[in-house]
């Protein structure tokens, strides 16, 4: 006998039987038992020997219930049980009809034949989080992805050439042109020199130096070097921060084993990152600076269809954040005059993470270097002209400019060093005072952009959090304060008081809960300024976090960023001032189940949290 | 078409299991009985005249049902069909060309109503054609049936709500339920099906329900109007 067909149909719609052949569907419809439960009943209880059926909800709505709170609210479409029938574990809470419901009950043996199978079990957490073709259209980005995820030497494409320092550079331009190479690799004993294309170019064909000179007379030495083992993606950011086009690649023992280029490592659509970062260091007035960022954006969008994840791209785009700011602060001083103490400018919040997008503020501090000068009005005053100009120049610059949060303009942030790392210090000593835990997390977030780098700053004063289990406490408290909405129903978002909103505030509502956990567990381990995924990884060697949970985190991160920078560059290709506010109703039932599954794992991970430190939530 | 005085012996082995088959009886809690939830498609409504091309059943065990073993199919009718029926349900008098005629098509619906409580919407209409047609087999229609229309009156009694609707769409709506293929005998089965597990939860719910008093829907309609 055949399955029903309305049967098949209506799971059809929904994940994860979008997944699966039809023939495969057709054969699951033909076990289905339909089942009617009144609003009120309990389908399943908590803590119940492994249920064995999957249910699949028809009409009406099933809430999950553990302790007596409403976790989340199901409707049309979604799925329970199946944690329990796959893992074989107890439930892990109470589903109860919220209304009269019918569900699609499907026998454990042959929903699990199907959802254990590869296309179909980790759909709930990892595979469609990595799986990003169904989060957008276009072509697939398999390639570019993989490599900026494997180790840089597999991006290694022939051996290097290795000289000696005598070696003469038109022996030397020789062989690089013989082997198509675009740099050599000087041996100078304990290090490596190496010499670049360019370096041939500006140095003798530019510089009028003799075919005959040594390489050493043109190579950059010591060379910065990576080891082989680096992810691509972050070799690809220190080539940003640096400016270099070729590092050589190191073996475990220390050898060059050879050299990566920029365009080994990304797509064609990231590369104009590096000619917008040399066109940014360029140039010369205000009025350039604007019309070279006037290109950010249009490479976002091309970085995006081209296939990058979305954490790449952030890291991208905030290196570019960060070039602008430096050279909006070299034209602000410039314009300025010599400043009256050397300073240093502060990028805070997602860009010191380098986690900004083109909806993000660029949030700013200033520290300088002197004491007791705080009061000085000729100090305040310089520095309230610097902030004040160049803030202008990055607003024009398309930056958002933010009256209601941190800000160089505002004199609470212009303070000399020893008065932000003092305040900093009795935040730890007393974190109760007002709005304590507001300034530390914007504290912790700061790194130095622009001027004095290399001296202990403000973020670092909290390197000695874990010395202040109280002030930790606190902390945590105050991350776990931020709820994601415990579900979707019918096109709104449920809050945890039950309130149902029909927008959805991607920023606050699904990145600061991941953020500010982060945030803590890194800071439990030590980690001052750090990125949300470092912060996490480190709170799990610290044993702050399970691993588990912080990959779940780290999933659940990189699924709402994604989110976000398709929702932006959707508005940027329409000509919009890109936000990160989503409505719902124009979300894919797809996507709305993957952003769904993202919250409810941070939701858990939070009571766990809460529960290990023992705390009511 | 007489009907006959005397039913003849079971005509075939298939309609003597069903004659014989056990039933439900009437006192047993309504989830402990086995359903067969029938629906059908007419050439029209006068059974002496009228005939079926269509005919869906859907099995109920425990309170749920079993979509899996769901049966649906056509009959040959020995004449033209009149044009308003096809246009209720689209099947035309050529799409049953190849279909067997009603006494071979009937019998895997007879099988699959052997040993089971017969459910239909409006259920006078399943009643007197299936009844001809089982006479014609040497077999009566088995009872008690269970008429969804009657349980909805009941409930809105129960409930102190407006008298349902007799469309079988509006009373699924009414439970918020699913309407499925209308006016084709599958999708009117399944929605009858599921809008029968509903029904009789709910009334469970005043007082526990049986076979019998679930058969018995239409008098204790009236018994409130009284």
């Amino acid at each position: 006998m055949a399955a029903i067909p309305d049967i098949v149909e209506f799971l059809q719609q929904y994940p994860p039987f979008t997944e699966l052949d039809p023939a495969t569907v057709e054969w699951l419809g033909k076990v289905v038992e339909v089942e009617f439960h009144p609003a009120g009943e309990i389908i399943f209880s908590k803590g119940v020997q492994p249920v064995e059926f999957l249910r699949v909800i028809r009409s009406g709505a099933v809430e999950v219930v553990n302790d007596g709170r409403v976790l989340d609210l199901m409707g049309p479409g979604e799925m329970f049980g199946h944690a329990s029938m796959l893992s074989g574990l107890p439930t892990g809470f109470e589903a109860r009809a919220a209304e009269d419901t019918l569900t699609y009950r499907i026998p454990a043996e042959a929903a699990s034949q199907v959802l254990a199978g590869p296309r179909g079990l980790r759909y709930m957490t990892r595979l469609l989080l990595e799986d990003r073709h169904h989060l957008r259209s276009g072509p697939s980005p398999e390639v570019v992805r993989d490599q900026l995820r494997e180790p840089v030497r597999a991006a290694i494409r022939a051996a290097p050439i290795i000289c000696e320092p005598g070696t003469s550079v038109r022996e030397a331009a020789s062989q690089m042109t013989a082997a198509g190479a675009g740099a050599l690799i000087v041996d100078l004993g304990a290090t490596v020199g190496i010499v670049t294309d360019s370096d041939l170019r500006s140095r003798v064909v530019a510089g009028g130096l003799s075919a005959d000179s040594p390489v050493s007379a043109v190579m950059t030495a010591p060379a910065f070097t990576v080891p082989g083992e680096r992810p691509g993606s972050e070799v690809l950011l220190d080539m940003l921060d640096r400016g270099f086009r070729h590092f050589p690649v190191t073996s475990a023992t220390g050898r060059v084993i050879g050299i990566v280029e920029d365009v080994d490592l990304v797509a064609i659509e990231s590369r104009s990152s590096f000619y917008l970062r040399r066109a940014i260091a360029r140039a010369s007035t205000a009025d350039e600076l604007v019309e070279t960022s006037s290109k950010l954006r249009p490479a976002v969008i091309s970085m995006t269809r081209g296939g990058m994840t979305a954490l790449d791209v952030m890291s991208v785009f905030s290196v570019v954040a960060d070039a602008l700011t430096r050279r909006a602060l070299d034209l602000a001083v410039a314009q300025a005059g010599e400043p009256p103490t050397r300073f240093t400018w502060l990028a805070l919040g997602s860009q010191a993470r380098r986690e900004a997008l083109p909806s993000s503020d660029l949030d700013s501090a200033i520290a300088w270097f002197g004491d007791g000068d705080d009061d000085k009005q000729s100090i305040r005053q310089y520095f309230g002209l610097i902030a004040t100009s160049a803030t202008d120049i990055l607003v024009r610059c398309g930056f958002r400019p933010d009256e209601h949060r941190a800000s160089a303009s505002d004199p609470l942030f212009v303070r000399s060093l020893s008065s932000w790392q003092q305040e900093a210090r009795s935040f730890l000593d007393d974190p109760t005072q007002a709005k304590a835990l507001v300034l530390v997390s914007v504290l912790v977030d700061s790194r130095p952009v622009w001027g004095v780098e290399t001296e202990t700053l403000i973020a670092e004063t909290f390197r000695l959090a874990p010395a202040y289990p109280r002030f930790l406490r606190l902390l945590a408290q105050f991350a776990l304060s931020h709820k994601p909405p415990v579900g979707f129903f019918r096109g709104l978002a449920i809050d945890v008081s039950g309130e149902g909103r029909s927008r959805l505030d991607l920023k606050s509502g699904a990145v600061a809960p991941i953020t500010d956990l982060a945030r803590w567990a890194g800071m439990t381990a030590g980690v001052t300024c750090a990125s949300t995924t470092a912060r996490l990884s480190a709170g799990a060697e610290h044993g702050t976090l399970t691993a588990a949970d912080a990959l779940t985190l780290q999933d659940a991160f990189e699924l709402v960023c994604q989110l976000r920078l398709d929702h932006q560059v959707g508005q940027l290709e329409a000509g919009v001032e890109p936000d990160d506010i989503i409505e719902l109703g124009e979300l894919s039932p797809l996507i709305r189940s993957y952003l769904k599954e993202a919250f409810r794992a941070v939701a858990s991970v939070q009571r766990r949290i809460a529960s290990d430190l023992a705390w009511p939530v | 078409m007489k009907r006959p005085l005397i039913l003849r012996s079971p005509t075939s082995p298939v309609t003597a299991e069903y004659a014989r088959a056990e039933v439900a009886v009437g006192r047993t809690p309504w989830r402990d009985a086995r359903y067969c939830v029938v629906d059908l498609e007419l050439s029209g409504l006068d059974p002496r005249s009228d005939e079926i091309i269509s005919f869906a059943a859907v099995p109920i065990d425990s309170g749920r049902v079993i979509t899996g073993d769901a049966l649906y199919g056509l009959c040959r009718p020995t004449r033209q069909l009149p044009e308003e029926s096809t246009l209720v349900h689209g099947i035309r008098t050529v799409d049953l060309a190849d279909a067997p005629p009603l006494d071979v098509a009937i019998q895997p619906l007879i099988a699959a109503m052997t040993g089971r409580v017969m459910v239909a919407h409006v259920a006078w209409v399943e009643r007197s054609f299936l009844s001809r047609a089982l006479e014609r087999q040497g077999a009566r229609l088995r009872e008690p049936v269970i008429d969804t229309y009657e349980l909805g009156q009941l409930l809105a009694f129960e409930r102190q709500q407006p008298i349902a609707s007799r469309a079988l769409d509006e009373l699924a709506r009414s439970l918020r339920l699913p309407v499925h293929r209308q006016h084709h005998a599958l999708g009117d089965a399944l929605t009858t099906a599921q809008v029968f597990i509903a029904l009789a939860t709910h009334l469970d719910e005043f007082t526990p329900e049986t076979v019998q008093s679930l058969a018995r829907a239409k008098q204790r309609a009236w018994w409130h109007w009284g």
